[in-house]
């Protein structure tokens, strides 16, 4: 067996709740609450997934309604368990603007379902990589032509910005060369190249990640899902690769791979095999931790106001909405009861996965 | 270690100006339609557009001047003049100019704006009024200026020629792809260092209060209730973990719990607790807490704070306290749990016969200390930038209430001295946590490289 079937069955309970929520929120605007019906009957004829407008067969059974959809025949701040002739029942209440807040749910749900698992992978991959990278280079020996990235990295900024950032490249070539002209870095004892980069790495984390948000998801300009996904994704890596370098450091430091070196193993298979290979559980098991972090942060951007578009609802907004209607309570906790079911379970995995390895250690 | 502790002391300097040209650079890169929306400027009163544009031109000497750096080099259809048009409105600047593709016209047509700012600041007669230079400003493209100048009903004869110009202009297609310009010290960047080093030119916030002035009132608010909370919140924790460290099943217990809580982000925690704790409205339970209200007025020092507002401050208090508190159990109890598992001396320290209060207060705290200093350049921050949400929540006048409000404000001198001051801070802090992880950490002839 190997060792991803391995992690697949330790996570089996986090794939399986993930899996079910996956289905409710996605399966659920056909079934249970959505503008769409499974199957339908229009001019055209009979129709597969269609809008509820041109008639329907099959329709959502709580409430014809998606979470943006404003109709005049409901009610604003109607309670829990309403109902409204020819709209459905209103399960969770509506909000003040009479959108339903079960299909806000469900659509919100969707929303943080597609933006935590995408952005997190992306997020752990680009982190991962960097700080592995960055300990790596310590032991990189290969002449590498940086003079070519530098000269695309030059061109890439001079044609985004048409300004100066890339002027900041001079004195940093200058300092680069000055640097380089010494013999090849020994790894133990001399400031290297990994030095550099878990300085940049820190100089990264050290830009204000509220500066970022507003600046990109203003060159972003209309904020979508995947905007968004990139703007947490460019806010969240460098922690995650201050954490895979602190990891790798500790396997540089183990017999294994002092002997490895001295039999002068392959770059790739370094790489690879000895630090991938013995940091990919940690890898998995902050997984989940991460994708909790990418949602709670969905959240928090979307209640300040700086997410997606203000008329597109997502369980931040509606949290946030409910400081203008405190009476209303029920726009405030089934927002949060979905925010804990969302979250919780993967706190829980990553916290079992802290302790099955910490086992590990101890049996080793 | 010495050289290198010496190395990252220094690195302070160049990474803490890197980031505080970085700010200003997203900031020039910002579009005016961030602060400016075409809401804001449509529905606005001309009193409060023109209050609006003299907030934005009133930060002077940091937008009067021709370039971000000592040296610039643009895009060849940019005229050097372009530093005359107010920062917000660069983005939709720059993008006319490349329609317009005549760097002498558009040179007018800034020098007309520049003129046109200079009469609205002075309150001097003005051809246009506030509201319609605001419109002007806006325009991206020459369709779009021809539109807004259509929208403002200025008879023909009474237009600046310069419309006229810029609106009839063929493109050039002789302009060279790039223009270089040397700015010496008359620059944004240069200028920003010389205010935030030696306090001349003055920074000011965008109502025209000195920075440090509104940084020193904001700051008190928020170590009213940061400070104590993480102190208290350090040791309880610290002590709680040294008292039952060997009642593991108690421990284990008590962090699922507080992993239930961190399931809930701050904001849901701070937005329920005023709701039913604060509203008044659900019963007794919602009278436990005043709702809060805090005022500037009056409030001279911590202390006046803890004086009038000490109750109003208990909630926030609370809720600050969260998230560190489940932090620092966290990384204790992780810390004790891999010193039982990994130490050998865990057990024969015990079997050795060392009292119970040298083993918890010699040995094991040792280890909770390093652990603290790991967290500490977070720490810093925290304790110096509070808890945004909450302050926004519960109106709490704060230090990153502040933050929030100068970056959405468009307030460039007050946000780049909060994040010149965060970045040192910072700085320092993971200078403190790799000194020590470094000196507890790896073995004397062995490197980690962390620092």
């Amino acid at each position: 067996m190997n060792s991803y079937t391995n992690i697949v069955k330790q996570h089996r309970g986090i794939l399986l709740w993930y899996g079910f929520l996956v289905l409710i929120c996605f399966g659920g605007v056909y079934f249970l609450a959505g503008s769409y019906f499974l199957v339908g009957y229009c001019e055209t004829g009979i129709r597969l997934f269609g809008s509820v407008d041109c008639g329907h067969g099959i329709s959502p059974l709580v409430v014809q309604m998606n979470a943006e959809t404003l109709d005049a025949r409901v009610a604003s701040l109607l309670p829990p368990l309403s109902y409204t002739s020819g709209v459905g029942w209103h399960l969770l209440g509506t909000d003040a603007l009479g959108r339903d807040v079960f299909a806000g749910i469900l659509y919100g749900g969707q929303r943080s379902l597609l933006i935590g698992l995408s952005a997190g992978v992306l997020a752990m991959g680009m982190g991962w990589a960097v700080g592995m990278w960055s300990i790596y280079a310590r032991y990189h020996t290969k002449v590498v032509p940086y003079w070519i990235v530098g000269i695309l990295l030059v061109l890439i900024l001079f044609w985004q910005t048409q300004s100066y950032l890339f002027l900041l490249f001079i004195p940093g070539w200058i300092l680069w060369r000055w640097w380089s002209r010494r013999k090849p870095v020994k790894p133990v004892t001399t400031i290297g190249r990994s030095w550099w980069w878990g300085r940049w790495i820190e100089w990264y984390q050290a830009l204000p990640d509220l500066l970022m948000v507003l600046v990109l998801s203003a060159a972003l300009g209309s904020m979508s899902w995947w905007g968004l996904g990139l703007i947490m994704i460019a806010v969240i890596w460098p922690s995650l690769a201050l954490i895979a370098r602190r990891v790798a450091v500790e396997v540089t430091l183990q017999p294994y791979f002092v002997q490895a070196i001295r039999n002068k193993v392959s770059g790739w298979h370094l790489l690879n095999h000895y630090l991938w290979g013995n940091t990919k559980s940690v890898f998995w098991g902050l997984f989940p931790l991460v994708v909790a972090r990418i949602i709670l942060l969905e959240s928090t951007i979307s209640f300040l106001g700086m997410g997606l578009p203000p008329d597109v609802v997502t369980i931040g907004s509606m949290v946030s909405s409910s400081r203008q209607n405190i009476s209303a309570w029920w726009l405030i906790v089934f927002s949060c009861l979905f925010i804990f079911i969302l979250v919780y379970p993967l706190l829980r995995s990553g916290m079992k996965n802290r302790h099955q390895r910490r086992a590990g250690i101890a049996t080793n | 270690m010495g050289r290198r502790f010496v190395y990252r002391i220094l690195m302070i300097v160049p990474v803490t100006l890197s980031v505080l040209f970085v700010t200003l650079f997203l900031f020039y890169k910002l579009p005016g339609t961030q602060v400016f929306d075409s809401e804001q400027i449509v529905l606005g009163s001309d009193r409060e557009l023109e209050q609006l544009l003299r907030g934005q031109v009133n930060q002077d000497p940091f937008f009067t001047t021709p370039g971000l750096f000592y040296f610039s080099l643009k895009a060849g259809y940019i005229p050097d003049s372009m530093y005359l048009v107010p920062m917000a409105f660069h983005a939709s600047f720059k993008s006319l100019a490349e329609d317009v593709s005549r760097p002498m016209i558009m040179n007018k047509y800034a020098l007309w704006i520049g003129r046109e700012i200079d009469a609205v600041k002075s309150k001097d007669s003005v051809n246009v009024t506030a509201r319609q230079l605001l419109h002007i400003l806006s325009a991206s493209s020459k369709h779009e200026l021809e539109d807004q100048i259509d929208l403002l009903e200025i008879a023909p004869d009474n237009r600046p020629p310069v419309w006229k110009e810029v609106l009839s202009s063929d493109r050039l297609r002789s302009i060279p792809p790039v223009s270089f310009q040397w700015n010496g010290f008359q620059n944004t960047f240069h200028y920003y260092i010389r205010g935030l080093i030696t306090g001349q030119p003055t920074l000011k916030t965008i109502s025209g209060e000195r920075v440090e002035h509104r940084f020193h009132r904001t700051v008190r608010w928020t170590l009213a209730y940061t400070m104590p909370v993480l102190l208290v919140g350090w040791g309880v924790v610290f002590l709680f973990v040294l008292y039952f460290y060997d009642h593991s099943a108690l421990l284990a217990r008590l962090d699922r719990i507080l992993v239930f809580v961190y399931s809930f982000p701050t904001f849901v925690l701070a937005m329920l607790a005023l709701i039913f704790l604060t509203s008044h409205r659900y019963g007794a339970i919602s009278r436990m807490f005043p709702f809060p209200v805090f005022l500037e007025t009056g409030v001279r020092d911590l202390g006046a704070i803890y004086r009038n507002y000490s109750f109003e401050l208990l909630l926030p208090m609370l809720l600050f306290a969260i998230s560190p508190m489940i932090l620092f159990y966290r990384v204790f109890y992780e810390k004790i749990e891999e010193i039982k598992m990994s130490q050998p001396s865990y057990r024969y320290l015990r079997h050795t016969g060392v009292s119970a209060s040298d083993f918890r207060f010699k040995y094991l705290s040792k280890y909770l200390f390093v652990a603290t200093w790991a967290l500490l350049s977070n720490l810093f921050v925290a304790i110096l930038g509070g808890s945004m949400i909450i302050e926004l929540i519960f109106n709490i006048p704060g230090l990153g209430r502040f933050l929030y409000d100068s970056i959405v404000n468009y307030d460039v001198q007050s946000t780049v001295y909060l994040i010149f001051l965060f970045t040192v801070v910072q700085q320092i802090g993971h200078i403190v946590s790799d000194v020590m992880i470094e000196y507890f950490f790896a073995s004397g002839d062995v490197k980690s490289d962390m620092l």
